[in-house]
């Protein structure tokens, strides 16, 4: 048998990481060329290492990782990219979050797909840059959503075929698309849409990350997206994503509705 | 079986603790075996004891032994003044500086949305109401320089600041160059906190 390489080197974003023992770390890259896969940082939580940095959430770099007998190891970071921006804006973080979470609980391990890898690359750009958090995120939620196959159909109706009338735009998120009422009873699930919303949501399927520096949305736009692209993410992925609920309650503070002292 | 039944299980549970694996687990056991009965004695009672006397200070949620923890409770520390940290261990490293002489409050973690620990689980409605009995005048938090610490801190001032304005100060420990450290090797977030944080001389 040849002998396999026992170092390799990954352009990867930290997806996750778990503090295990005394000062080591396992962290969850999602790499470019190999998919999403673990490694073992240790002494990452050491006052001076030089993987501490590399090892933080959201950070961009390459890494050096050898193969170990359960984890490969990983040797050497060199950053590229650490998001400052990003770490200093909550709603920010939260939304960071939120697609590295969608990424880490929808992908196999050691699977690449370039494609991904570039659109969350770019969407935490468009967050390090102040693009609105909430636009980056259902952007990237229907960018994922196509790279894995699951394109939602927003001009047929997914049970004939027919095009449907915008008079009612009805959105089934377990069917993945839209559906008419004229070739059957709807879904108990569908979600009416407005016809700006509608339009939104073909944008965001076609458009470039970059593109979504110049788009501002209404907020009732932005909350029958939030709806649908949610139910259909949680549809296909089949559980809760975690980080949701941080972002909800975010958007309590400040409305009444937060966390209050005890009586 | 290598070990003799009682043996084994000793070796089994000291396995357990973290950081120990078999090989260190074995070399304990064996210690323990070989100490006098007096000495495994002694362990065994601080095992018993601290779980029997130690609860959480219904103030700082600190541990402590006693109704109210001895730092609640001291005449002598500044009530005007709160350090807000993240485990216990934080309080304890705070404490050795010497140079912190107001109040702690303890959240018990930090905020993590991936792990599903969301604001509600921390103990931070108990912190907000301690600002109804306490004379505090200024906040520090003190979480660690991680996505999950500067979450949290984001977090509380923001609640701090909506629901006590202007009357309370808010502020974070700095963060930037480790002392001993090396520019060289410092890492971009590291030297960008740095820049960000620094002061004028």
């Amino acid at each position: 048998m040849a002998e396999a390489a026992r170092t390799y080197r990954a352009t990867a974003i930290v997806l996750r990481r778990i503090n295990i023992g005394e000062t080591d770390r396992v962290v969850t890259l999602y790499t470019r060329e190999r998919g999403k896969l673990s490694g073992i940082a240790k002494g990452a939580r050491k006052h001076l290492s030089k993987l501490a940095g590399a090892t933080e959430l959201f950070t961009y770099g390459r890494y050096f990782l050898g193969v170990g007998r359960e984890l490969d190891v990983i040797t050497q970071a060199e950053v590229k990219e650490s998001f400052p921006g990003i770490r200093r804006d909550l709603k920010r973080i939260a939304h960071a979050t939120y697609i590295s979470e969608l990424v880490n609980s929808m992908v196999e391990e050691r699977e690449a797909n370039y494609d991904l890898f570039d659109t969350l690359l770019s969407s935490l750009y468009m967050l390090e840059g102040g693009v609105d958090p909430e636009i980056v995120a259902r952007h990237f939620e229907l960018q994922m959503m196509s790279l894995m196959g699951y394109r939602p159909e927003l001009d047929t109706c997914l049970r004939c075929d027919k095009q449907p009338s915008d008079e009612e735009i009805a959105f089934s998120p377990s069917l993945g698309g839209r559906v008419c009422g004229e070739c059957g009873p709807l879904p108990d699930d569908v979600i009416y849409l407005s016809n700006d919303t509608l339009d939104v949501m073909r944008f965001l399927l076609s458009a470039e990350p970059q593109a979504l520096k110049d788009l501002h949305l209404p907020p009732d736009v932005k909350e029958e997206l939030f709806r649908a692209i949610r139910w259909y993410v949680r549809y296909r992925l089949d559980k809760d994503v975690k980080s949701s609920e941080f972002i909800q309650a975010l958007a309590a503070v400040g409305t009444g509705e937060e966390l209050q002292a005890e009586e | 079986m290598y070990y003799a039944k009682p043996l084994a299980k000793l070796v089994g549970e000291l396995e357990k603790l973290p950081g120990i694996g078999p090989k260190s687990a074995q070399r304990l056991a064996f210690h323990i075996l070989r100490s006098s009965e007096e000495e495994s004695r002694r362990l065994v009672d601080a095992i018993a004891d601290v779980k029997t006397h130690i609860k959480m200070c219904p103030v700082c949620f600190n541990f402590t032994d006693k109704d109210t923890c001895d730092i609640c409770r001291d005449p002598k520390r500044d009530r005007s003044i709160l350090c807000v940290v993240a485990e216990p261990r934080d309080l304890v490293a705070m404490e050795k500086t010497n140079e912190y002489k107001g109040l702690y409050h303890v959240l018990g973690g930090v905020i993590s949305p991936m792990d599903g620990v969301g604001p509600e689980m921390l103990k931070i409605r108990e912190l907000l109401a301690r600002f109804k009995q306490d004379e505090i005048k200024e906040v520090i938090i003190a979480t660690n320089p991680t996505i999950e610490g500067d979450a949290t801190a984001m977090y509380l001032a923001d609640l701090l600041k909506k629901t006590f304005g202007t009357d309370i100060k808010v502020s974070r420990i700095a963060h930037g160059m480790p002392v001993g450290g090396d520019l060289d090797y410092a890492d971009q977030a590291t030297l960008i906190q740095a820049l960000e944080w620094r002061r004028e001389m």
